[in-house]
């Protein structure tokens, strides 16, 4: 674990940085993502150097609060799935949301880090206003033609258009 | 053609929402299909709002928005009953005519019974929901984002669910986000 060391993503990437948080589209997939504080933080920091001890501690000194890092190790997780990362990572100890707040209780809360994920829409998509592949829904009147509202698989308590 | 031009203006980043006027300035209510956008527009107008758009937003590099004041199409029976359109004058409203500097984003769908208790939202995560009403986001990312950003700064993007579409227009008139008062606060501008 100790041998991490995360290099964050930079190619075909296009960002906005809104203060306390970052936008990031994905050009190649054409998502389009809003990262916390605290996400926006593992990003910045992880040059392919610097191990996850290491990050939490910079991260903490940045935001002025100590991050556990299994913070870190989520964050890291959540934007390995955003395919945000460079390369392949080594398995990462895989925390939930869950764990992390029944381990360190409700404090954890501020040091959590945060991906929302929409897929962006085409332009006639978007006209219509129905929703793309992939997008949260609860009905598939609200999905694009060709989709339905369904279970996400994975993640049966989340719909999505597919 | 609408679509084409939406999707290629070189000047303008096109946004599927309705947009009123409201004390200098815009108010937008990006909408998806079925989300009740045009029936929240048209109590707007009815409660003195100017009309702007029913069908989208057409924001300028400095995100002002720009009258595209075509008919408003509404389903007075809701899903799947046909539309009727409305000329603002109709409705006794009045039409927009300068560009406005964007208010408040109000994303909301009808929800039957549905209590109107809006909270804000961040500008990252109004982006995102911007984002995805907006027609040229894939071809021009860059300047589609500039834009969104520009709009997210300056206006209060609040979310949540509404009942029945004129009680939400003269709260959302009504609200403490259009009053000039050094205490407004969007986190509280519709509870109690």
């Amino acid at each position: 674990m100790e041998s991490i060391r995360p290099r964050a993503r930079t190619d075909r990437l296009v960002t906005r940085d809104l203060g306390d948080e970052l936008l990031v589209y994905d050009l190649e997939r054409h998502k389009a993502y809003c990262l916390n504080h605290v996400a926006m933080q593992v990003f910045r920091l992880c040059d392919g150097e610097t191990t996850i001890p290491d990050l939490a501690h910079r991260i903490g000194d940045v935001l002025g609060v100590p991050v556990d890092e299994r913070a870190v190790r989520l964050g890291l997780m959540r934007l390995e799935k955003a395919r945000l990362l460079d390369g392949p990572v080594e398995p990462i100890l895989h925390t939930s949301r869950r764990e992390m707040l029944s381990t360190l209780g409700r404090a954890a809360v501020v040091a959590l880090p945060v991906v929302t994920a929409i897929t962006v829409p085409t332009s006639a998509q978007a006209a219509s206003g129905c929703l793309p592949f992939g997008s949260p829904c609860t009905g598939s009147m609200q999905c694009c033609p060709g989709l339905s509202c369904n279970a996400s698989i994975g993640n049966p308590g989340l719909k999505t258009c597919n | 053609m609408e679509l084409y031009i939406g999707d290629r203006a070189r000047r303008r980043i096109f946004v599927h929402a309705g947009v009123v006027g409201w004390n200098g300035r815009a108010i937008l209510v990006p909408g998806r299909s079925g989300s009740g956008k045009s029936s929240l527009v048209k109590a707007l107008v009815e409660a003195g709002a100017s009309y702007y758009s029913d069908e989208f937003a057409v924001l300028d590099e400095r995100g002002r928005v720009h009258p595209y004041t075509i008919p408003l199409s509404i389903r007075p029976g809701g899903d799947g009953a046909a539309r009727t359109k409305y000329r603002a004058e109709e409705i006794g409203g009045v039409v927009g005519t300068h560009p406005l500097p964007v208010g408040l984003v109000m994303i909301t769908r009808w929800v039957r019974g549905g209590q109107f208790r809006p909270r804000p939202l961040s500008a990252g995560r109004a982006v995102l929901e911007l984002l995805a009403n907006t027609l040229p986001a894939r071809r021009r990312p860059e300047r589609v984002l500039d834009t969104l950003t520009q709009v997210a700064a300056q206006a209060v993007v609040l979310r949540g669910s509404r009942g029945e579409a004129v009680k939400a227009a003269g709260q959302i008139l009504g609200s403490d986000l259009f009053r000039p008062s050094p205490e407004r606060n969007a986190a509280t501008a519709f509870t109690g």
